[in-house]
C-alpha cells in the first residue's frame, strides 16, 4: 500500500511538473529575457542628454514600448512563444525584467517578436495584463495602441532652441517584426536572454531621423506615414540579442 | 494495481478541478435577462462580457457617478440625459474645464446594435468607447489609473465589482465592461411606430403619408440609410452634403483615406424628436430642416453620398416634408425615456 501511495504521489508529481505546452518530455529549462535600453553601449537613462545621428542634442522624460509574441526559434524552425504582450517602460525597471518561461532542451538560433501590438489585439481596449488602457500606451478617440512611444525635448539644429518632442508611433501599417540571430543551447539548464535596444540606432540605422522639423509625429495623419515606414525599418536593426547559458545545478 | 491506477486517472484530475473551485469562492453574477422588443434583431453580446444583473447595475452606477471625472464634477449623464434619449440639448458639450468640444452630443440608445461609435467611428466597440469621454481633456479629463485608484479606495465600489465580476480589485476592463453591460440595456422599442408595426394602434394618415415618403425612393429616400424595422440606420459613415469642403473632416480622421473626408456615422432615428440639435455638429434645430437639407440643401463635393448625388432636388413638397416629420415623430418611445431602470 506504501509503495502503491509513493507510486500515486511520484505520477501526481510528474503530471504537476510536467511541461505546460507539451512540447516535449525533458522540460526543466528555464529562461527569461531581461531588456535594456541603450546608447550605443551606454545604458540609456531618462533625462539625460544624447546626441543623435543628425546630430541634434536631446532628452527623452518618458520611454516606453510593446513587444508582443515573443519566441524562440530552434535549428528546425520551430517557434516557442515566451510571451504574448510586455510593456517596456524605462521608469519602471520590473518591466525590464520578463518573466521565468519553461522551454524544451534544445538549440535555439533566432529570437522573434514584434515591436507593437499584433492586429488581433490592437482593435480593441478591453483588455487586461500590459494591454491594460490604464498604462496611457492607447488613443482612447480612436481604438488602437501606441506601439512606441517617446517624449522629451531637443535642440533644434536651425534655429538652436530647445523645443518639444513628440512620438506616438502605432496602427496596424506599424508593426515591425524583429528576428534577432540567437546562440541558445539548453539541456536541463536555466539561461537569461539579454535583450538590447539602442535609442540611436533606431534614429538612424538604415533611415537617418532628424528631430528638427520633424518632431510631432502621432500616427493620425497621411505625414506622419514617411515616418511610419522610416522607423519601422529602423526598428529590427536597433534591437539585438545575447544568450548566457547557467551551468546546471 | 491496475484498478488503482485507473482509480488515479480520476483523482488527479479531480484534484485539480477541485482546486479551481477554491480560488472561485464568490458567487456567480446573476444572468440579466435581456427583453428584446418584437420587431428588433437578436442583440450580439460580446462573450466575454454576459450581462448580469450585478453587471448592469454598477455600470448604471458608473454612468451616473461623477468619481470619473477629474475633479468629481461630471459623469456620463451630465451630457448624455435621459429625457432627450441620453443626448444633450445643446449644440456642443462642455467639459470639466470650461472647454467646448466641436460635435453634438450623440443618444445611447439601441447601442447593442452597433459596433463602430463616435460620430466618426473611431471606438471599436461599446467596451473600448467608455474610456474615451473619460480621458478626453475637453470632457471629463481623467487618467484611467486615477479612475482605477478612486474606484478601489472606495467603501463600496470593491464590493459591487467583486459581486459583478468576481474580483473586488477594480480594473479598467472591469469598469469599461459594467458601463457597457449598462448601455446594451438602453433598448428602445415601444414608440408609436412600433405599436403600429405590431398592429396596436393606427397612424394618423398624415404619418401613414410621411412613412410612404420616407420609403419612397423618388421622394424621401431616407430608408436608404435609415434603414426601417429596428434600429432605423445602416450606422455606415456618409457624407450627406452639409458642406462642400468640411471643417470637421469625421472618418477621415481615423482612417485617412481620402474618401472619408466628412463622412459621419448615420444616426439612429429613434426618439429623433428629442435629441435636437441635430447632424455631427448640432447645426439644425428642428426636424423640418433636415427634412430640408436632403430635399433642396445639401451640398456636392466629390464625397457626397451616390444617393444624395442621384436624388433630385426639390423633389419633395413643404407638405410632404411636414408629412415625413410626422412620421418622425412617431419614434418617440416616452416609456424609454421615463423607464426607472436606466435612472
Amino acid at each position: 500500500m506504501k509503495q502503491l501511495a509513493l507510486l500515486v504521489l511520484s505520477v501526481c508529481t510528474v503530471a504537476i511538473s510536467s511541461c505546460r505546452k507539451d512540447l516535449g518530455t525533458k522540460c526543466k529549462s528555464y529562461t527569461r529575457v531581461t531588456v535594456s535600453n541603450l546608447i550605443g553601449t551606454e545604458e540609456f537613462h531618462l533625462d539625460s542628454t544624447y546626441t543623435n545621428a543628425a546630430g541634434e542634442a536631446y532628452h527623452a522624460y518618458l520611454l516606453k514600448y510593446y513587444v508582443s509574441h515573443m519566441a524562440l526559434v530552434n535549428e528546425n524552425g520551430e517557434r516557442v512563444e515566451l510571451y504574448a504582450h510586455e510593456l517596456i517602460d524605462q521608469s519602471v525597471p520590473s518591466s525590464l525584467e520578463l518573466g521565468d518561461v519553461e522551454i524544451p532542451d534544445g538549440h535555439y538560433t533566432a529570437l522573434e517578436f514584434n515591436l507593437g501590438v499584433d492586429s488581433l489585439h490592437n482593435h480593441s481596449g478591453d483588455q487586461a495584463g500590459d494591454l491594460d488602457p490604464m498604462y496611457g500606451m492607447i488613443w482612447t478617440w480612436n481604438t488602437g495602441y501606441i506601439f512606441f512611444k517617446h517624449e522629451g525635448y531637443f535642440t533644434s539644429s536651425t534655429s538652436g532652441t530647445e523645443q518639444p518632442l513628440i512620438y506616438h508611433y502605432g496602427t496596424d501599417r506599424a508593426l515591425a517584426p524583429v528576428s534577432l540571430p540567437l546562440n541558445l543551447h539548453v539541456d536541463n539548464n536555466s539561461s537569461v536572454i539579454q535583450l538590447q535596444f539602442d535609442l540611436n540606432k533606431l534614429y538612424s540605422n538604415p533611415n537617418t531621423v532628424a528631430f528638427t522639423g520633424n518632431n510631432n509625429h502621432q500616427s493620425i495623419s497621411t505625414q506622419d506615414i514617411p515616418w511610419i515606414n522610416a522607423l519601422r525599418a529602423n526598428f529590427p536593426n536597433a534591437f539585438s540579442a545575447n544568450a548566457f547559458v547557467f551551468l546546471s545545478e | 494495481m491496475k484498478k488503482i491506477i485507473v482509480a488515479f486517472i480520476f483523482i488527479v484530475p479531480l484534484l485539480f478541478v477541485a482546486c479551481n473551485k477554491c480560488e472561485d469562492d464568490a458567487p456567480a453574477a446573476t444572468p440579466y435577462s435581456l427583453v428584446i422588443p418584437e420587431g428588433l434583431p437578436p442583440m450580439n453580446i460580446p462573450s466575454n462580457n454576459p450581462l448580469t444583473v450585478e453587471g448592469v447595475a454598477l455600470g448604471k452606477r458608473l454612468f451616473y457617478d461623477p468619481i470619473l471625472s477629474a475633479n468629481n464634477t461630471q459623469s456620463c449623464a451630465s451630457c448624455h440625459i435621459q429625457e432627450t434619449g441620453f443626448s444633450e440639448t445643446t449644440q456642443y458639450s462642455t467639459g470639466i474645464d470650461g472647454i467646448e468640444g466641436n460635435r453634438n452630443a450623440m443618444p445611447l440608445i439601441n447601442l447593442g446594435w452597433q459596433t463602430k461609435f463616435f460620430w466618426d467611428g473611431g471606438a471599436n466597440g461599446l467596451e473600448s468607447q467608455v474610456i474615451g469621454p473619460i480621458t478626453n481633456p475637453i470632457e471629463m479629463h481623467e487618467t484611467l489609473a486615477n479612475v482605477v485608484a478612486k474606484l478601489n479606495a472606495d467603501s463600496e465600489y470593491p464590493d459591487l465589482f467583486k459581486a459583478a465580476f468576481g474580483s473586488a480589485e477594480v480594473t479598467s476592463q472591469n469598469i469599461m465592461r459594467a458601463i457597457a453591460q449598462f448601455e446594451r440595456t438602453l433598448i428602445s422599442g415601444n414608440s408609436k411606430y412600433d405599436q403600429y408595426m405590431r398592429g396596436e394602434v393606427f397612424f394618423t394618415s398624415q404619418e401613414l403619408n410621411g412613412k410612404a415618403i420616407f420609403e419612397d425612393m423618388d421622394k424621401g429616400d431616407c430608408v436608404h440609410c435609415h434603414s426601417m424595422g429596428s434600429t432605423f440606420s445602416d450606422f455606415e459613415f456618409r457624407n450627406t452634403g452639409l458642406d462642400s469642403i468640411s471643417a470637421d473632416e469625421g472618418r477621415y480622421r481615423i482612417t485617412l483615406n481620402q474618401g472619408d473626408v466628412g463622412r459621419f456615422k448615420t444616426p439612429s432615428l429613434r426618439n429623433v424628436e428629442l435629441t435636437a440639435p441635430y447632424m455631427h455638429d448640432g447645426r439644425f434645430q428642428t426636424l423640418l430642416e433636415c427634412v430640408q437639407h436632403y430635399n433642396t440643401g445639401f451640398h456636392y463635393s466629390a464625397n457626397l453620398d451616390p444617393n444624395l448625388y442621384f436624388a433630385v432636388k426639390g423633389r419633395m413638397t413643404q407638405q410632404e416634408m411636414e408629412d415625413v416629420v410626422a412620421f418622425l415623430k412617431t419614434l418617440t418611445d416616452m416609456e424609454f425615456v421615463n423607464n426607472p431602470a436606466f435612472h
